[in-house]
Order: C-alpha cells, then sequence, then structure tokens
C-alpha cells in the first residue's frame, strides 16, 4: 500500500506539472480531488477496510498527499491565470519596443516664458508689476517723456500713428508716467509688454516686439542704486560669472543715460569670430538712467523731493541670446514646430 | 561719424593704440560701429548720441578726448591777411526767430581748381568725395571744426542776402540737381530774386561754386534747429550740414568759422579776403546751471572728490564759480545739452568713469509685488493649455478690413494711418483673426495639425481708442498627433469645447452655454457664455486665410477668469460611490441642455456626477429618434449608499426625464 502511494505522489506532482491549459487543470482536479470520483478522496474510503494499526499512518500518508495535490492545484491555477494575463498583455504590446503613443504637449511662448524669469527676479527684490494701454497717447508716448514734437529722438518714420493724437506704443516708458500718476512714491515697478516699431520684419528687427521697463523712484535714489539693481538682475539672468559693464549713452527721458553691456555668454569674448558679439566680447543689453527731472515732474513727483531710476530691456534679444536663436521672426510666425521645441 | 585718428592727432596727443580708442570712445558715449585700417591711420565710425552735435568734428571730438586723458588741447591758429577792400555786403534777416546771427566773409580772384591731396585724402576718410577746392573747404571745415558753412558764388547773388520764410510753393533747383518745392514753414536764403539756398540744409544750384567762379560769400550762420528739422524731414533730405543744425550748431563760432574759411580758401585757392565781416543780427545766451558738490555726489551715490569736479567742468570749457556750497556752471556754447544740474552729474560720471562708481542696493522698507494675481492666474492657463497639447502664440495685431468684418467687435476698427502692410491697416478686435494668420501658415510649412493660443488684446475705437485683454484658442486638423495603432484625432468641436470647460473648470466656473449666432462661426453651431464664444470657424473667413480644413475657435475677455478662485473643497469620507448607467431613447430634437437642465431641477443631492457616455441614432430605435446612454455616480458623504436608495433616485430621474422630454428607458 504504501508503495502505491508513493507512486500515486509521483502521478499527482507528475500530472500537475503537466497542466497548460483550464481544461488540464479541470481534468487534474477530477482525477485526484473529485469528491465523487477523485483518486485521493476514494482512499479515504478505503481507511475502514484496512487493519487498525495501519489506519493512523495510512490516514496521515494521504492527508498528506491531499493536502500536496491540493497545493499544487492552487499553484497550477495560479499560474494558468497569471498565463493568461500575460496573454492579454502580449497580445497588447505585441512589441516593446514600438514607439509609446505620442502625447501632444503644448509650449509656453518663448517671450512669455523669459519674461516670467525676468519677472520672478524684479518680484524677489520688492518690484510691482505694472500695465499701460499699447494704444497710447502721443503725449505720454513721446511729451511726457522730455521728447518734444521734432526733438531728433522723436522716431516719427518708426511710429505706427491711428490717428486722434494716439500711437501704437514705441516702448513702455509711456507706462512710468501713468504710473507715477497713480501711485505715491516709494515706487518700484516693473511693466512687461509688447511695443510696435514700424520696422520690416529682417532677422533682427520686427514691427512688434517685446520689452520690460522697470521704475524706481524713492528720496535719495542714486547711480549707484541703479548699478547694483541692474548687476543683481543680469547675473541673476544670466549667471554670476558674467560681466556687466555700464556706458554713458543718451535718452531724452534719463539723465544721466547708461547702455549695459553684459559679457559675452557665448564665447566670454574668448572668440574673434564669435557669431553673437563679434568677437567685442560685449553684448548691449538694455538702457538704463535716472528719471529726467521733467519726466518726473510730468509724472506729479516733485524732482526736488525725489530722484529714480528707469530701465528698459528688450525680451526679444534675450530670448535670442539665451537660446541660441538668430533670426528674431521666429517669435512671431507662431510655427508649432518651433514653439513646441520651447518646453 | 568717420573720424580719422591721424586727423584727431593735429588737435591731440594720443596715447594709445586702437583697443584704447576703442575703449576711451565707449567710455564717452561714442560707441564705434566700425573701425577702419587705412595705410598709417585707423577711421573709426562712431556712433555719436543726438545730443552730442559738438562732437560732430574732429576738433569737437579732439576737445573730449583731452578732457578725458588730461592732455592739452591744440588750438586752430592762423592769421588770415584781409585786403584793403571792406567786405561791404547788405544782409537781411527777416525772421530773427529762425535765424538769429548771420555771418559773412567776401574772397575774391578765387581760382577754384582741384583739390591738393591731402584736402582729398581727408574728405575720402570721412566717406565725402571732392567737388572743387572751395566746396570741398567747406566740407573740411565742417569735419574740421564741426560748423556747417555755405560759399556763394557770389556774382551769382543779385543783390543782397536775405533770410526769410519760404513763399509756399516756391522752388528751388538745389546743389544735388534735384527741384524741390518750399513751403511756409522753411527757412531760405534767398537774393532779391529768388531763393539761393535752403538754410541749414542744401545750396542752390544757380548760385553754387563752380571752376568759374572768382568772387565767394562765405556763410557761417546760425539756424533754429526745429525749423531745419522739419524741412529735412519734409523732404526727406538729411544733409552733413541739417544734421548738424538739426542738433543744435555752436552759436558763437560764426565768426571764428567764418574767418577758418576765408583764410583756408586764401591758402588753398588764392585771393583776396576783403576786410571784415558782413554781418546781421545778435545772438546772446546766459545758461547759468547752479548745483552743488552734495547733489552731484548724492545723485551718483558715490564721494566724487570737489577737486576733481571742478577741474573737470572747466576743462570742458565751462565757467565754474564756487560761492559757498553753491557751484555755478556756465556751460560752453557749444555745449547745447548741459542746462540743468543733472547734465553735470552725467558729465561727472562720465569723466570718472561709469564703471568707477560701486553699485549699492537701494533699500526696500516696504516690499511690492507679494501680490501679483493676474500674473499667477495667466501662469495657470499656460500650465493647463499647454498641457492639454495647445502652444501659446504671439502673433502681430494687425488684420485686414475683410477679417475685420468677421470679428463681431465692439465700436468701431482702429486703422493705423501708416500701416507697413496695406492689407493690414486695421487692429485686431478677435484675436483669432491674427491666430488664423499663423494657421494658415503652419498649414502650408507642412503642419498637419495646429492647437494655438493667445493672450493679447483686442482694440476699438468707442470715441477714444479701448482695449481689451483676451484669451483665444484654435485648433486644426490633426491635432492630437497619431498613434500606430488607432487613426489620427481630428481637432473637434467638441475637442475644442472639452478644454474650455476644463480651463474653466480649474477656476471654478461652470459654464452655461446658450446657442447664439456670431459673425466668427458658422451659423446655428456657435456658443456664447459671458463673452466667451466658440464655434467652427466661418468658411468665408477660412477663405481669406486660405485654410482648407475646419478650425475651431473660442475667445473669452480675460476678465472672465476670476483671479480669486474661491472654491468649496471637500473632505472626502471612504463611502464608495455608486455608478449607474442608464440608456434612454428621446425625440431627436431634444438637446442635451434639457436634459441636463430636467436632471439638475431634480437638485438630488446624492447624485455627484451626470455623464454622457455614449450616442446613438439608428433605424433599431425608431426614425428620427436618438438614444443617449447617461453615467450617473452616486455618493453620500456619511454613509454608504443602499441600492434601494440609489435605485429610487434613479427611478425619479428617468420619471422626470421621460414627463418632460418624452423619454423612454430602454432596459
Ligand atoms: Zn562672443
Amino acid at each position: 500500500m504504501p508503495d502505491d502511494i508513493d507512486e500515486l505522489q509521483r502521478k499527482v506532482e507528475e500530472a500537475a506539472a503537466k497542466i497548460e491549459t483550464p481544461q488540464d487543470l479541470q481534468r487534474f482536479k477530477e482525477e485526484f480531488l473529485s469528491r465523487k470520483r477523485g483518486i485521493i478522496p476514494g482512499l479515504f474510503k478505503k481507511i475502514p477496510t484496512l487493519p487498525p494499526q495501519e489506519r493512523s499512518s495510512f490516514g496521515k500518508r494521504i492527508n498528506e498527499l491531499r493536502e500536496l495535490a491540493e497545493s499544487l492545484f492552487k499553484k497550477a491555477e495560479e499560474r494558468l491565470k497569471g498565463n493568461l494575463w500575460r496573454e492579454r498583455l502580449r497580445k497588447a504590446i505585441p512589441d516593446p519596443t514600438l514607439p509609446g503613443y505620442f502625447k501632444p504637449l503644448g509650449s509656453v511662448h518663448p517671450i512669455s516664458e523669459v519674461s516670467h524669469t525676468i519677472e520672478e527676479i524684479f518680484l524677489r527684490m520688492g518690484y510691482d508689476i505694472e500695465d499701460g494701454p499699447e494704444v497710447e497717447m502721443e503725449y505720454f508716448n513721446f511729451d511726457a517723456l522730455n521728447i518734444p514734437p521734432h526733438h531728433p529722438a522723436r522716431q516719427e518714420q518708426d511710429t505706427f500713428f491711428v490717428g486722434g493724437g494716439y500711437l501704437l506704443r514705441t516702448h513702455t516708458s509711456p507706462v512710468q508716467i501713468r504710473a507715477m500718476r497713480k501711485r505715491k512714491p516709494p515706487i518700484r515697478i516693473i511693466v512687461p509688454g509688447r511695443v510696435y516699431r514700424r520696422d520690416e520684419a529682417d532677422p533682427t528687427h520686427t514691427p512688434m516686439f517685446y520689452q520690460i521697463e522697470g521704475l524706481v523712484v524713492d528720496r535719495g535714489i542714486s547711480f549707484a542704486h541703479l548699478k547694483a539693481t541692474l548687476e543683481t538682475f543680469l547675473k541673476a539672468l544670466f549667471g554670476e560669472e558674467t560681466g556687466v559693464r555700464f556706458r554713458p549713452s543718451y535718452f531724452p527721458f534719463t539723465e544721466p543715460s547708461a547702455e549695459v553691456d553684459i559679457s559675452c555668454p557665448v564665447c566670454g569674448g574668448k572668440d574673434p569670430n564669435c557669431s553673437v558679439c563679434g568677437g567685442a566680447g560685449w553684448i548691449e543689453i538694455l538702457g538704463a538712467g535716472m528719471v529726467h527731472p521733467e519726466v518726473l515732474r510730468a509724472g506729479g513727483i516733485d524732482p526736488e523731493e525725489y530722484s529714480g531710476f528707469a530701465f528698459g530691456l528688450g525680451v526679444d534679444r534675450i530670448s535670442m541670446l539665451k537660446r541660441g536663436l538668430t533670426d528674431i521672426r521666429n517669435h512671431y510666425w507662431n510655427r508649432m514646430d518651433f514653439l513646441e521645441q520651447m518646453k | 561719424m568717420k573720424v580719422s585718428v591721424n586727423w584727431l592727432r593735429e588737435y591731440v596727443e594720443i596715447k594709445g593704440e586702437r583697443p584704447w580708442l576703442e575703449e576711451l570712445f565707449s567710455s564717452m558715449g561714442f560707441p564705434p560701429e566700425e573701425v577702419i585700417p587705412w595705410g598709417d591711420d585707423l577711421v573709426f565710425d562712431l556712433e555719436v548720441t543726438p545730443n552730442r552735435p559738438d562732437c560732430l568734428s574732429h576738433y569737437g571730438l579732439a576737445r573730449e578726448i583731452s578732457v578725458f586723458t588730461d592732455s592739452p588741447l591744440k588750438r586752430v591758429e592762423f592769421s588770415l591777411q584781409e585786403d584793403e577792400k571792406t567786405a561791404d555786403f547788405p544782409i537781411e534777416i527777416q525772421d530773427r526767430g529762425l535765424c538769429p546771427r548771420y555771418v559773412a566773409r567776401i574772397v575774391e580772384g578765387v581760382k577754384v581748381g582741384e583739390s591738393p591731396r591731402w584736402l582729398k585724402e581727408k574728405l575720402e576718410k570721412v566717406g565725402l568725395q571732392s567737388v572743387n577746392s572751395v566746396v570741398d573747404l567747406s566740407n573740411y571745415l565742417l569735419y574740421a571744426i564741426g560748423h556747417p558753412t555755405h560759399v556763394f558764388d557770389l556774382d551769382k547773388l543779385e543783390g543782397k542776402v536775405i533770410v526769410r520764410r519760404a513763399r509756399e510753393g516756391e522752388k528751388i533747383l538745389c546743389l544735388d540737381g534735384e527741384e524741390r518745392t518750399l513751403s511756409n514753414g522753411d527757412l531760405v536764403i534767398a537774393d532779391e530774386k529768388r531763393p539761393v539756398a535752403i538754410a541749414g540744409v542744401i545750396g542752390g544750384e544757380d548760385t553754387g561754386v563752380t571752376p568759374f567762379t572768382t568772387r565767394v560769400l562765405i556763410e557761417s550762420a546760425y539756424f533754429d534747429p526745429i525749423t531745419v528739422r522739419k524741412t529735412s524731414r519734409r523732404l526727406g533730405l538729411t544733409t552733413d550740414a541739417s544734421y548738424r543744425f538739426e542738433r543744435g550748431a555752436d552759436p558763437m563760432v560764426l565768426e571764428f568759422a567764418a574767418d577758418y574759411l576765408a583764410y583756408l580758401i586764401k591758402e588753398v585757392a588764392g585771393g583776396r579776403v576783403l576786410r571784415g565781416r558782413a554781418v546781421a543780427g545778435e545772438y546772446s545766451e546766459q545758461r547759468r546751471i547752479k548745483t552743488s558738490i552734495f547733489f552731484i555726489n548724492s545723485r551718483l551715490g558715490q564721494e566724487v572728490e570737489e577737486d576733481f569736479i571742478l577741474r573737470k567742468l572747466r576743462g570742458l570749457g565751462a565757467e565754474v564759480r564756487k560761492k559757498g556750497e553753491e557751484v555755478e556752471v556756465i556751460p560752453p556754447s557749444w555745449r547745447r545739452d548741459l542746462n540743468i544740474p543733472e547734465d553735470l552729474v552725467e558729465e561727472v560720471a562720465r569723466l570718472k568713469g561709469y564703471g568707477s562708481i560701486e553699485g549699492k542696493l537701494p533699500p526696500v522698507e516696504e516690499p511690492q509685488g507679494l501680490q501679483t494675481p493676474e500674473r499667477e492666474m495667466l501662469w495657470k492657463v499656460r500650465r493647463v493649455l499647454t498641457g492639454l497639447g495647445y502652444s501659446e502664440a504671439m502673433t502681430y495685431i494687425w488684420t485686414s478690413p475683410q477679417a475685420d468684418k468677421f470679428s463681431g467687435g465692439k465700436g468701431e476698427p482702429i486703422v493705423v494711418q501708416n500701416p507697413l502692410s496695406k492689407e493690414n491697416p486695421v487692429l485686431r478686435r478677435s484675436l483669432i483673426l491674427t491666430l488664423l494668420e499663423s494657421v494658415s501658415l503652419n498649414l502650408r510649412m507642412g503642419r498637419k495639425g495646429v492647437a494655438l493660443f493667445e493672450v493679447g488684446r483686442v482694440y476699438w475705437k468707442d470715441g477714444k481708442p479701448e482695449e481689451e485683454k483676451r484669451l483665444a484658442l484654435v485648433e486644426a486638423g490633426e491635432t492630437k498627433g497619431r498613434t500606430w495603432d488607432s487613426p489620427p484625432l481630428q481637432a473637434s468641436f467638441y475637442s475644442l469645447k472639452g478644454t474650455a470647460e476644463a480651463l474653466l473648470r480649474v477656476f471654478a466656473l461652470e459654464p452655461k452655454f446658450a446657442l447664439e449666432d456670431w459673425p466668427l462661426f458658422e451659423e446655428g453651431f456657435s456658443l456664447h457664455w459671458n463673452g466667451l464664444r466658440l464655434g467652427p470657424i466661418k468658411k468665408e473667413l477660412l477663405e481669406l486665410f486660405q485654410i482648407e480644413v475646419p478650425v475651431f475657435a473660442a475667445e473669452l475677455p480675460l476678465k472672465l477668469i476670476p483671479l480669486k478662485v474661491k472654491k468649496a473643497y471637500e473632505d472626502l469620507q471612504n463611502y464608495p460611490s455608486v455608478r449607474r448607467d442608464v440608456s434612454m431613447i428621446f425625440p431627436g430634437d431634444v438637446s442635451f441642455q434639457r436634459i441636463r437642465e430636467v436632471v439638475e431641477e431634480l437638485s438630488i443631492p446624492i447624485l455627484r456626477s451626470f455623464r454622457l457616455i455614449d450616442l446613438y441614432r439608428g433605424e433599431s430605435i425608431g426614425e428620427g429618434k436618438k438614444s443617449l446612454t447617461f453615467s450617473f455616480e452616486f455618493r453620500a458623504e456619511n454613509r454608504t449608499l443602499r441600492s434601494e436608495e440609489v435605485e429610487a433616485e434613479l427611478e425619479r430621474i428617468v420619471e422626470a426625464l421621460s414627463k418632460k422630454l418624452s423619454g423612454e428607458w430602454r432596459k
């Protein structure tokens, strides 16, 4: 009898190993475990026919066998379930090296992105964001900024006029006047926005572009304050190692006026044939100066009591510099293939 | 302006080589645009700012260099031999406001010929062509000391010289061979018969110096900058002379300039310089700037020594007096730009070097800018839309009158008087119009699908110009890309509407759209809610942009999106939700909007959401009917729902839909 059981155990193990399909599984169950016809439950019925001294050990032995068969059944059942799952997966994933589904991701416009970064730097320095109209009065765009009619700096030929004393603002500077009239010192604002000049589009000009104006008015504001502010800003934007240079310049609305250069972010001044700086090592990045007393007056601020500084920078140029682009028109063609690089 | 370094050396010592000069010019505020090696010489093309006409000559620039480098300026010295005969010539100024002073010299017995080599070479370096010795000398004088002069053939002048306003429509044949028609705003030099020069701009052909000229009248005058500029702009003619007069000539150099040119003509072309000058008018000015060392230093934010300041201001040619704390400065006549104390601050900063002023951050006592709600809202908009696959565009604001007709914009369109493109003079009254241009370009460039949004402004006129910030979305073509196991997803009305709804959801807005026609969109398909409009773009409008695929677009005023979102957040308890799907057949004309309204009117507290998951039309359900499958989600916050409860509510819904909209439950 024990030999038979050993034999049976072998058979159970072999059969279990061969289970491949749900039918095999069912057959295994019927052959070995089914209450009615299963071999193992059948053995239990034999117990009463055995001599009493053998009953206990035989009973233990077949109990063990039943447990083994049941566990093999369960394992096989799980294995089969797993196979099915994987089979379904295999259908769904015929070749894991096929490309993933294309998830179209849009991009923020390069100008918005750069403007956002710049705004962030000034917000951290305690500046507020101000806004003004794009269809502006000639007075705010020119006269109030100390650019009277027929002033050499009044670039009428570069201005889009819309009639009735209005034009498309040629810079964000008119918002200086509007902000001064609206707020009381201390004033610390930046003004991001679109501006318009009557330039035919070419790789370095577009009739619409994006500026950020800055204005600070308070008691005792000095040229040294302007310098440190712009140095801090430019190093935050282009990196700590960036060199910053101030040169005298001329704007009717500032006095003293300065042009600000940064060391070439591409070659650092080391490449005499650099396409970005032309070997000069420096790149003009913004215009700035102390607010002209006439401009403070136009803003309703007493220049005897207050002084201020202002600056203006072209966001397009910074976007191009930071991304190594050479054709500014890309900013306004809005080709998806261009925009989608901006992630 | 082109500058020869060797020429500069005639007036001042140049202490360094090319890099030194580049640095020097830059620190003065005149960055070189180009440097041209020229034999043993260097020619710099400097960008001289419009406030510094005094530096538009070699002597003027040398004067600046001498102050910057502490080198003495070599004055222009000559001794003029005059004839016995006096220069009695009548000059009449009719408009003293536009020409306060006019000085003339007369040279007789001149032999006009070819210029000597030194003269030709100098003119060549500054970019001028040689004409004849006398004309060349007048040009030489301009580039040497900066004052524009004009030389007349005296024998061609009829009677006296008159400085007067031009008569409307008066004509003059100019030295460049062109006849120009003058207007009353122009100032002319005339004789008794006709205008002989446009003052400060260009001379007349008839009275110009030719090889046959023997008697010349040298004009050295001061003309009103604004008048010269207006005339030059109106005629579209900028000359070396007008360029300087419109920026402001030195009114005190007139005699010197006339004398020096007379001297040069006598030296080069021979002849006799008549005794004395013919003069009309007077010029005097008393500019005084009162400031203090304290003021200058506090504006600079740095202590610059008093000695330095006073010495350098004197070096510039200013008279400087210090009385107690006050510093009184009389600027030199050639510095038209020095008028207020701030101008002196710049001079000190320039001479000290902008680089030597140490930066110091201004104190920030009350930080501003802590709240920038619009900026934050916009950034959220960008995040949502880019996440949904739309890219941000920035389009030009000009469009055509034809496209504007579709804008549905407020008021009247604003039209640019001098547009760059004649086709597009109108400022957009809808962002969609200019976005269509970008859609069109993308499609033409081979792009299969376009999904763009823009944050920008629209403009209109309502008496005065108005503008409004808006957000617009467009999609066309295969917007969502294409996978290898399913057909490409096409731009669609419902995709766009879904995007708009998702965006609004972020700001806790639930739009209740109404069907309402709008000029941009095909009739019968456009929706409106609180200024948000969306729909398929009209075919006629697409044709204007040569777009051949459907485009779906939405536009809304930015102010529709709240800056402060009041959202009711709720803690979720762990009670499961129960979903029930129900299919119902409705008559074909029942809109989804009506169905939703009926369900919402029931206000069932445990109904959390209600979605349409299938829509079917077909013979099997009867002609003109449609079958809709809804998915209802029920959940309570304080208990697990019992199924009887859910079924009861479901019955109510179905009953209401049956009664009010003749729906039949398809079990
Ligand atoms: Zn470089």
